[in-house]
C-alpha cells in the first residue's frame, strides 16, 4: 500500500494536489519530501529505467542509421534541398519550373496539400450539413436516402472511394480529348481533365495598370458609407437615401472597371488536346470528390447527433414561447447544436487534412507525393520523413487551434446569452 | 407547434378513420406532401433516385456480364468484344473468374486449407468472446487473443511440422485484409491500455513519452507511417538483418490503432467516477491490481461503443497498406483489373464496387454489434 508510505509532510502537499485533480493512486509529493520517501525512490528509479531503455534504444538505431548511410554514401542533412529537382509538377500552383529545387518541390507540394485540405473541409461540411438536415427533416424519402448515402459512406474505406472516382470512372468513363462532353460556358470534360474559361489580369481600361479607377470609386464608396453611420454626418433623409443610391452606383461602376481590367481566356478544342483557359487535372477532381464525399458522411453524421443532442425541452419551450419554426432553429437549436458539434468536428477536420496524403495513390502531386519521388531520387528519407512529420502536424495543430478559437467564441456566447 | 392551435380544434380537423387505401394516401401526404416545402424536396429525391440509383442499378444489374472468360465477354464489338456498341454495363464475370484469388491472393491453391483452418479457428474462439452471455470471459479471451494467433501464425507461415513455408509476400486478398485488422486489434489494445495509463500517470518522464508518442502519431497521417515502417525503418537495423515487410506493415497500423485506442480508454478512465479510485485506494489495492480489476472493466465497458468505431475505423485504414504496394483486398483486385485478359473499361468499377462490397459488409456487422452491445449494456444496468 504506497501511500501509507508517503511522510506526514508531505501528505499536506499531496492532499493539495488531489484536490487539484490528481487521484489518489496518482498522487505528487513535493520535491523535497521524494528525497525521504521510499515510494518516490522507487518511482525515480523506473522512471531513470525507462529513460535509459529509451536511450539505449535510440543509440542502437542511431547507430546502425549512421552506418547505414555511410555504406551507402548518403550525406544527412538538409543540403539537397537546394539542388535541382527535375521532378515534374504539372499543377503547381506556385511558380515552378523543372530548373526549381527540391525545396520549391516540397513547398509545391505543401500548398497543393494545403489547398486540397482547405477545400475538400469547405465542399464536405458544405455537403455533410445539408445531408444532415436531410436525414433529419420530416420528408420519408429525402431521409431516406441520406440515411442511405451515410451508411454506404462511412462503412467503406476513403482509399476505395478515391480509386472509384479516379480508376472506376474517370479513366474509363470520361470521354477523350475529341469527343469532350461541353457544357455550358465553355466547360469541356475529357480524359485530361476539367477545362474552363479563366480569367487573367489584362489591365487595359483606364490608368495604369487599370486599377486606379475602381480603386478610388471604393474609398469613395468607404468614405460616403462611414459618413452614413449614425455618428457621421447629419443630413436630412432625402440627402441620405441620395448618398445611399451614389454608394450603390459607385460600387457598381468600380466592379464593372474592376471585372473590364480582365480578359476571359477561352478554351479551344484543338485536334490532340484542348488550348487555352484553365484547367483541373482529373487526379485532382478525383482525390477532391472522394475526400469531400467520403468526409461529408462522417461530418453528416457528427452534425445530426449534435441537433438530436439538444435537449427536446428546451425546444418544447421555445414552442410553448410562441417561437416558429425557423426562430427556434436559428436562435436556440442551432447555437446549441454547434457547441457539440464544433470539438468533434475538428477531429474530422484534421482526419480530411491527414486524409490528402492519399493524393499518393493517384498521382495528385502533394506533399507526400513529391516527397516520395525525393526519396526515389535522392535517398534523404530521414529528411524527408521529418519534413512530412513536421508539416503535418503543423497543419493538425493549426486546424485544431482555428477550431479551439471557435469553440471558445461559441461558450462565450452562452455567458452572454 | 404555433400557439392559439389548441387540441380540441386539431381533433375536430382530423379526417375520419381511414380505411385500407386510404391509409396509404394519408401515409404519403403525411410523410411526403405535407406542405410545398415537402413537396419540392420529394421531386428533389425523386430526380436524385433517378438520375443516380437507377442508372447505377441498370449499370450494376440488368446490364451486367455474369459469366464469361475473359475480357471478350466485357467488351464491346468496336473493342474487341461481343457485346453491342454503346454497351455498358458491370462485369462480374471478371470477379467470379477471380474469385478466389481475391480471398487467398497467391496462396498456393494446395495449402489453401490452412487458410480456411485459420479462420474456422478464429471464428470457433471470437463467436463467444463476442457474445455477452457466454461466461469464462478471461480464458475465452487467452485463447482467442494469444493461442489462436500463435496457431494461425504457425499454420499459415508453416517451415514446421512437415507444412511446407509459404512466404507473406505470396499472401494477399481479403486474408490480408483480416490477418492485418485480427493482429492489430490483438497488439493495439494492450499497447493502447498501457498508454492511455501512461498518459494518466504523474511520473513525469512516462506521462511526457506517452503524451509525445500519441500526439506525434495522432498527427501524421497512416499513410506516412506507412512509408516509415517500408523504407525509413529498414535504415535503422543493422545491416544484414531484416524485417518481414507484411510483419512492418502489420505493427504500423497497430501503433497507428494504439494511440486513438488510447485516447478512448483515457475518456472511459476519466468518466469513472473518482469514488472508485477512492475505495480501491482504501481497500488497500495497489495501482495494478486496482486498474486491473477495478477501474479499467468499468472504463472499458463505458466505452465500447467507441471502441467498436475506432476499430471500424482501423478495418478501413487497413486499405492503405495498398499504397506500399501490398497484395490487401484492395491492392489484389486493382493488379487483378489490370491482368492482360481482363483489361476491360468496366473492369476497374466492378472490381472495386466488389471490394466496397465486403469492406462495407464487414464494417455494417461490427457497427450492428457495437449497437447491439449498447443496448445490451444498457438492459443490464437496467435489470
Amino acid at each position: 500500500m504506497p501511500s501509507k508510505k508517503t511522510p506526514v509532510n508531505a501528505s499536506a502537499k499531496a492532499g493539495a494536489a488531489n484536490a487539484a485533480g490528481g487521484h489518489i493512486l496518482c498522487q505528487k509529493p513535493g520535491l523535497w519530501a521524494c528525497f525521504l520517501s521510499a515510494f518516490c525512490w522507487k518511482r525515480f528509479f523506473i522512471q531513470l529505467f525507462c529513460v535509459l531503455l529509451l536511450l539505449c534504444g535510440l543509440h542502437y538505431f542511431y547507430s546502425n542509421a549512421v552506418e547505414n548511410l555511410t555504406r551507402q554514401h548518403i550525406a544527412s542533412g538538409f543540403g539537397f534541398l537546394d539542388m535541382r529537382a527535375g521532378i515534374s509538377i504539372p499543377d503547381s500552383l506556385i511558380p515552378y519550373d523543372s530548373n526549381s529545387t527540391y525545396k520549391t518541390a516540397l513547398l509545391a507540394g505543401l500548398v497543393n496539400t494545403v489547398f486540397m485540405a482547405v477545400l475538400c473541409i469547405v465542399a464536405a461540411t458544405i455537403l455533410g450539413f445539408c445531408i444532415a438536415f436531410g436525414r433529419l427533416s420530416k420528408n420519408w424519402l429525402l431521409a431516406k436516402l441520406c440515411l442511405f448515402y451515410v451508411e454506404i459512406f462511412r462503412n467503406i474505406p476513403v482509399l476505395l472511394v478515391i480509386l472509384f472516382f479516379y480508376f472506376g470512372l474517370m479513366q474509363q468513363y470520361l470521354p477523350p480529348v475529341r469527343d469532350s462532353f461541353v457544357l455550358p460556358f465553355h466547360i469541356y470534360v475529357n480524359q485530361r481533365g476539367l477545362y474552363f474559361p479563366a480569367l487573367h489580369w489584362e489591365g487595359a481600361f483606364w490608368g495604369r495598370d487599370g486599377l486606379i479607377l475602381p480603386c478610388l470609386l471604393f474609398v469613395f464608396a468607404l468614405l460616403a458609407l462611414f459618413a452614413l453611420r449614425p455618428a457621421g454626418l447629419n443630413i436630412s433623409p432625402f440627402l441620405r437615401h441620395l448618398l445611399k443610391i451614389i454608394i450603390g452606383a459607385a460600387c457598381i461602376a468600380a466592379l464593372y472597371c474592376f471585372w473590364r481590367g480582365f480578359g476571359v481566356d477561352m478554351p479551344q478544342q484543338g485536334r490532340f488536346n484542348i488550348m487555352g483557359g484553365g484547367s483541373i487535372p482529373p487526379e485532382f477532381s478525383a482525390l477532391f470528390l472522394g475526400l469531400s464525399c467520403y468526409s461529408a458522411a462522417l461530418i453528416a453524421e457528427t452534425a445530426r447527433a449534435g441537433v438530436e443532442g439538444v435537449d427536446k425541452g428546451l425546444k418544447e419551450a421555445a414552442a410553448s414561447l410562441g417561437m416558429t419554426g425557423i426562430t427556434t432553429v436559428r436562435t436556440i437549436i442551432i447555437p446549441l447544436a454547434l457547441r457539440i458539434i464544433v470539438p468533434p468536428l475538428a477531429g474530422q477536420y484534421m482526419n480530411i487534412a491527414k486524409n490528402t496524403s492519399l493524393a499518393v495513390a493517384i498521382g495528385y502531386s502533394d506533399l507526400m507525393r513529391i516527397g516520395n519521388t525525393v526519396v526515389i531520387q535522392t535517398n534523404q528519407a530521414v529528411e524527408v520523413v521529418l519534413i512530412w512529420i513536421i508539416a503535418y502536424l503543423a497543419i493538425c495543430l493549426l486546424i485544431s487551434a482555428l477550431m479551439n478559437m471557435l469553440n471558445h467564441r461559441l461558450l462565450f456566447m452562452e455567458r452572454l446569452g | 407547434m404555433k400557439p392559439g392551435h389548441f387540441t380540441a380544434a386539431k381533433r375536430q380537423k382530423q379526417p375520419d378513420i381511414p380505411g385500407r387505401q386510404n391509409r396509404l394516401l394519408l401515409w404519403l401526404k403525411r410523410n411526403l406532401c405535407a406542405s410545398p416545402l415537402q413537396i419540392a424536396l420529394t421531386i428533389i429525391a425523386l430526380l436524385l433516385i433517378l438520375y443516380s440509383i437507377v442508372p447505377f442499378i441498370r449499370w450494376a444489374l440488368i446490364d451486367a456480364v455474369w459469366q464469361g472468360e475473359n475480357r471478350h465477354a466485357c467488351t464491346t464489338l468496336l473493342q474487341g468484344g461481343l457485346r453491342a456498341d454503346n454497351w455498358s454495363g458491370a462485369c462480374w464475370a471478371f470477379v467470379r473468374a477471380n474469385f478466389s484469388q481475391f480471398i487467398y491472393g497467391f496462396y498456393p491453391v494446395a495449402e489453401r486449407w490452412r487458410v480456411i483452418a485459420t479462420f474456422a479457428l478464429a471464428l470457433l474462439t471470437a463467436v463467444p468472446l463476442l457474445t455477452p452471455a457466454v461466461p469464462h470471459k478471461f480464458i475465452n479471451a487467452g485463447i482467442a487473443l494469444i493461442l489462436v494467433p500463435l496457431i494461425g501464425g504457425v499454420l499459415l507461415v508453416g517451415g514446421v511440422f512437415g507444412l511446407p513455408f509459404v512466404d507473406t509476400s505470396l499472401w494477399g486478398g481479403l486474408m490480408v485484409t483480416l490477418i492485418i485488422a485480427y493482429c492489430s486489434i490483438i497488439l493495439s489494445l494492450p499497447l493502447g491500455i498501457m498508454l492511455a495509463l501512461g498518459r494518466r500517470c504523474k511520473m513525469a518522464a512516462l506521462r511526457l513519452f506517452c503524451v509525445a508518442f500519441i500526439e506525434l502519431l495522432r498527427g501524421i497521417p497512416l499513410v506516412a507511417l506507412l512509408f516509415i515502417a517500408s523504407v525509413l525503418f529498414p535504415l535503422f537495423l543493422p545491416q544484414g538483418m531484416n524485417f518481414d515487410k507484411f510483419l512492418r506493415a502489420l505493427i504500423a497500423v497497430a501503433l497507428f490503432t494504439s494511440v486513438y485506442i488510447a485516447e478512448t480508454i483515457r475518456g472511459g478512465l476519466q468518466a469513472v467516477p473518482k469514488s472508485q479510485y477512492e475505495a480501491a485506494a482504501s481497500l488497500g489495492f495497489t495501482y495494478p491490481f486496482a486498474m486491473a480489476f477495478i477501474l479499467l472493466p468499468q472504463a472499458v465497458r463505458l466505452v465500447i461503443p467507441a471502441l467498436v468505431n475506432v476499430l471500424i475505423g482501423m478495418f478501413k485504414e487497413t486499405s492503405l497498406v495498398y499504397i506500399i504496394s501490398m497484395y490487401d483486398l484492395l491492392g489484389i483486385v486493382r493488379s487483378a483489373s489490370m491482368q492482360a485478359n481482363w483489361i476491360t473499361p468496366q473492369t476497374p468499377a466492378t472490381g472495386l464496387i466488389f471490394a466496397g462490397l465486403v469492406f462495407w459488409f464487414f464494417c455494417f456487422a461490427l457497427s450492428l454489434y457495437a449497437r447491439f452491445l449498447e443496448n445490451y449494456s444498457k438492459r443490464e444496468r437496467a435489470a
